[in-house]
């Protein structure tokens, strides 16, 4: 059996019980919204979903799949806290290494965060807006609603397969598995815009920015044209997008006052939380070979002068991975320009004296390999570069 | 394309048997067969199909595999295909337990941990996609461990149940133990229904092993056997279209349709396998008492224990 | 055509079934031969061949030969992603371009650890190991040792589940790496 195991795909089973409602202003449809603290009656089938979503939750948790990085881990838990005090205790969140934008919330309150998100989200403003659309489907119980409306199950797993076929590099088997702990459902539009909605009071009523909630679908739309037909974007095939959605925000953004003491975007605190993790969010992001979209976040990643040193050190790679037409002479000289940061990744160093060893430039190549070492003692591939510095001290070809 | 009348509406009535050997004399055109990816009969049919070609074997859009009537008839991969299907059909499919040579019933009673079943039970869409169903499983599970210990309970040996371990690494180790499980059991089973499948140096030889790791098994619980239950059902929906035969093809389910399962017996002190039986005949819906019953009483029939 | 790399059963097609390989000196391909120390059952598809004992999803031992340039290296799956051959790449290079098709083809959590060189034969050669799942969450290890001759990447792939299996066999794969012999003029 080679399928990756869905173990918690809801497949809708009856009556959800409500514990009365409580009147919330800036919700629309309170008669229908999770209540904190909810839990399905004991014998309802509802519950039986829960008990295999939370056995989901534990593989989850044993996947080694997750960013155990505390610090982003907490300010995750921190920014749906402030957006949702009231579900904040239900919520637990999960930061998943898929480097696909997703977050996802299931109905039994597990809540992924996938790391993909981060490397596209500019700042803790565009985070929250992503992670309140996310809280609404949830407050709504949007993915209830698709359930019971599904006849054939089809919809339901062709995100799957959009994802499999994309060969998301490695995370094919288990994206399916661990997205099974959220809701890979298509959301309706109207789903959409409550969740649009939704997701923009609370960003509001939090104190951001509302002028970044646009920018988030802006960003992932260009995205979007930036690959072939056949690379699917994960979310949009649970999160249909369109382009009026993004002009509603932006009108509800213009008509909204701005308080006397500002809005904020929390720049400074998103990027002191995801700097360290970037690297590998780079590496993993690379690693789908979707250039032209990659091309577009190191753009805007350089724009806003994001980690330069790391940045710089991936267009190189980039090229380099790519290895088209022009791209081994751009990459050398992408990856000396990377170098001439204080803080490159030692790595740099290692591709650089690479590409001067393969083009008969050996002297040059060895005191960069031997920086490379020092720079990283405990490399994979120690051994091999040692060989390297002694074969061509010794002058062998 | 065959297309046969929809199977009976509510899950569990799986398409017949009975149906496709009627269609044997007849003059049908395909016949369609479906296997997960990747999995190890996929790989068979996928082999087969690049060295046939298009002769005989054709791709479908779901992803399976279509052979035509005359192909049937006319070429080695066809006739065996059918003698697999008759054997099947007649009930009398290649050998479906395996025991270990010198492995005998125990004089005194002994041990046995029951390990934690294996299971996964399916809904086949109309797109030939295979989901497993949580809710399903968990019934299915229910109901299958409950009926084997009373089944076992007839059988004078100690019946030890499994304890989950407190330790996240222990645990760990623990389920890959029952994967390793599940990867040798499915071997085991292809290669008794398909004896061309077998690999020369498995020929005639039954030491297949799960390996020392298994002794965690023994200090956790003390038992001096692991009683180890593999279980993939998957049932066609309304709507679904086209007949999958596969299973009955090839005399096993690990696809779309029919039932899939199999138990082993494993000595915990050098994990090596004394026992193994496969299901061979369906049982309809495990979810329910009766073919949860009967599906247990074959799969632990002539248990040596 | 595409490489198989399960060991499991071909119907009857007169097209390739197992064959049986006695300890000794046999050839694997114009480059090379090796001495195994046990019987292995073999599937021959020209650039491939595949060892196993119990079953490739057991363990296996694949030799991968005469790679030209432009060729996918692993051909594991349809997916273009899957990155050819260049007979300039660096060891690294091809450690990541082996690494990305085990993922490609449902592999988990591929790693590659200690990549170092490695006598392959009379060549200079490369080695490194391997862990990771398969799509169940199986663990699995890995060794591959590689070299490139006249432009062309020749590589033997052992892999087998981390409990019992990879071990079992480990030694038989030392055995057989130390024993291969180049062919003259090859």
């Amino acid at each position: 059996m080679r399928r990756a195991r869905l173990q918690a795909l809801a497949i809708l089973v009856a009556g959800v019980t409500l514990f009365g409602c409580q009147s919330n202003p800036s919700r629309p449809d309170e008669s229908s919204t999770v209540q904190p603290g909810y839990q399905p009656a004991l014998n309802s089938d509802e519950a039986g979903l829960w008990l295999v979503m939370d056995k989901s939750e534990k593989e989850l948790k044993t996947s080694g799949s997750l960013i155990t990085d505390a610090r982003a881990n907490a300010y995750l838990q921190e920014v749906i806290c402030l957006l949702d005090s009231d579900i904040c205790t239900d919520v637990r969140v999960y930061l998943v290494r898929i480097p696909h934008f997703n977050a996802s919330m299931a109905p039994n309150g597990v809540m992924q965060v996938w790391s993909g998100l981060l490397l596209r989200a500019e700042n803790e403003a565009q985070l929250a807006y992503i992670l309140g659309h996310e809280i609404a489907h949830y407050r709504y119980q949007h993915s209830l609603q698709m359930f019971r409306q599904t006849k054939t199950t089809a919809n339901i797993l062709a995100p799957f397969q959009i994802v499999t076929q994309a060969g998301g590099i490695g995370y094919a088997g288990s994206l399916a598995q661990v997205a099974a702990v959220g809701t890979l459902l298509k959301f309706s539009r109207d789903h959409e815009r409550e969740a649009d909605d939704g997701g923009f009071d609370m960003l509001v009523a939090a104190g951001y920015d509302p002028h970044e909630a646009a920018k988030v679908w802006e960003g992932l739309l260009k995205e979007k044209d930036a690959l072939d037909e056949d690379q699917p974007m994960l979310f949009f095939s649970t999160h249909p997008p369109s382009a009026e959605r993004v002009d509603t925000l932006k009108q509800r953004a213009q008509a909204t006052p701005e308080p006397e003491s500002g809005w904020r975007t929390g720049t400074e605190k998103y990027n002191e939380i995801v700097d360290p993790l970037r690297f590998g969010l780079w590496r993993d992001e690379l690693r789908l070979r979707r250039f032209d979209a990659t091309q577009l976040l190191l753009d805007r990643a350089m724009d806003a002068g994001r980690s330069v040193p790391e940045t710089k050190f991936f267009q190189a790679e980039l090229y380099s991975t790519r290895a088209e037409d022009d791209d081994r002479a751009k990459a050398e000289s992408a990856y000396r320009d990377c170098l001439k940061q204080a803080d490159a990744p030692s790595e740099a160093y290692r591709e650089l004296a690479m590409i001067y060893m393969k083009s008969g430039r050996e002297q040059q190549a060895v005191p960069l390999f031997e920086t490379y070492l020092e720079r990283q003692p405990d490399a994979f591939d120690q051994s091999m570069v040692k060989a390297y510095i002694q074969r061509i001290n010794s002058g062998e070809k | 394309m065959v297309t046969r009348g929809e199977p009976k509406d509510s899950v569990g009535q799986d398409t017949t048997l009975q149906d496709y050997s009627n269609d044997l004399q007849g003059d049908r055109q395909t016949v369609q067969m479906l296997a997960p990816k990747h999995s190890v009969i996929e790989q068979a049919l996928e082999v087969n199909y690049h060295c046939m070609g298009n002769a005989g074997l054709a791709r479908t859009q779901e992803g399976g595999f279509r052979m035509s009537a005359r192909y049937r008839f006319t070429h080695p991969a066809g006739i065996l295909a059918l003698c697999l299907l008759a054997f099947a059909l007649a009930g009398c499919a290649p050998t479906q337990v395996r025991q270990k040579e010198g492995h005998h019933e125990a004089q005194e009673s002994v041990s046995v941990l029951l390990m934690p079943i294996d299971i996964e039970l399916s809904a086949l869409t109309a797109g030939g996609i295979k989901e497993v169903r949580a809710d399903w499983t968990e019934t299915a599970k229910g109901l299958i461990s409950d009926t084997l210990r009373k089944q076992l309970a007839n059988h004078d040996d100690k019946l030890i149940e499994y304890v989950e371990p407190k330790d996240l690494e222990e645990l760990q180790q623990h389920a890959q133990i029952i994967k390793l499980h599940g990867v040798v059991g499915q071997t085991i089973m292809v290669y008794s229904v398909l004896p061309a499948a077998v690999p020369p140096t498995k020929k005639d030889v039954f030491d297949w092993s799960l390996g020392e790791e298994v002794t965690r098994l023994r200090d956790a619980s003390g038992a001096d056997y692991g009683l180890f239950i593999y279980i993939r059902d998957s049932y066609a929906t309304a709507g679904r279209k086209a007949l999958i035969v596969t299973s009955a093809l090839l005399g096993v389910n690990m696809m779309a349709g029919t039932q899939a399962g199999f138990a082993t017996l494993v000595d915990l002190r050098d994990g090596s396998v004394v026992w193994f039986n496969r299901i061979a005949n369906q049982s309809g819906d495990l979810r329910t008492e009766g073919p949860a019953y009967s599906t247990v009483e074959e799969l632990i029939e002539d248990i040596p224990l | 055509m595409k490489r198989i790399w399960a060991g499991l059963l071909l119907l009857l097609s007169g097209c390739s079934t197992y064959t049986l390989v006695d300890p000794g000196q046999v050839a694997v391909c114009d480059l090379y031969s090796v001495k195994p120390g046990i019987q292995w059952s073999e599937i021959n598809k020209g650039d491939v061949r595949l060892w196993t004992v119990n079953g490739a999803e057991l363990e296996s031992i694949r030799f991968i030969s005469g790679i030209h340039e432009g060729v996918p290296i692993m051909d594991i799956t349809n997916e273009k992603q899957e990155t050819s051959f260049r007979p300039d790449m660096s060891e690294s290079e091809l450690v990541d371009a082996i690494v990305d098709a085990f993922s490609l083809s449902g592999a988990q959590r591929v790693q590659a650890k200690n990549l170092r060189p490695t006598p392959f034969g009379s060549m200079d050669g490369f080695r490194f190991e391997l862990e990771f799942m398969n799509e169940d969450g199986l663990k699995k290890n890995g060794a591959v040792i590689g070299t490139i001759v006249d432009e062309s990447l020749y590589l033997i792939i052992y892999t087998g589940a981390s409990i019992h299996y990879f071990p079992k066999y480990a030694q038989e794969f030392e055995t057989i790496v130390n024993s291969i012999r180049i062919k003259k003029g090859g």
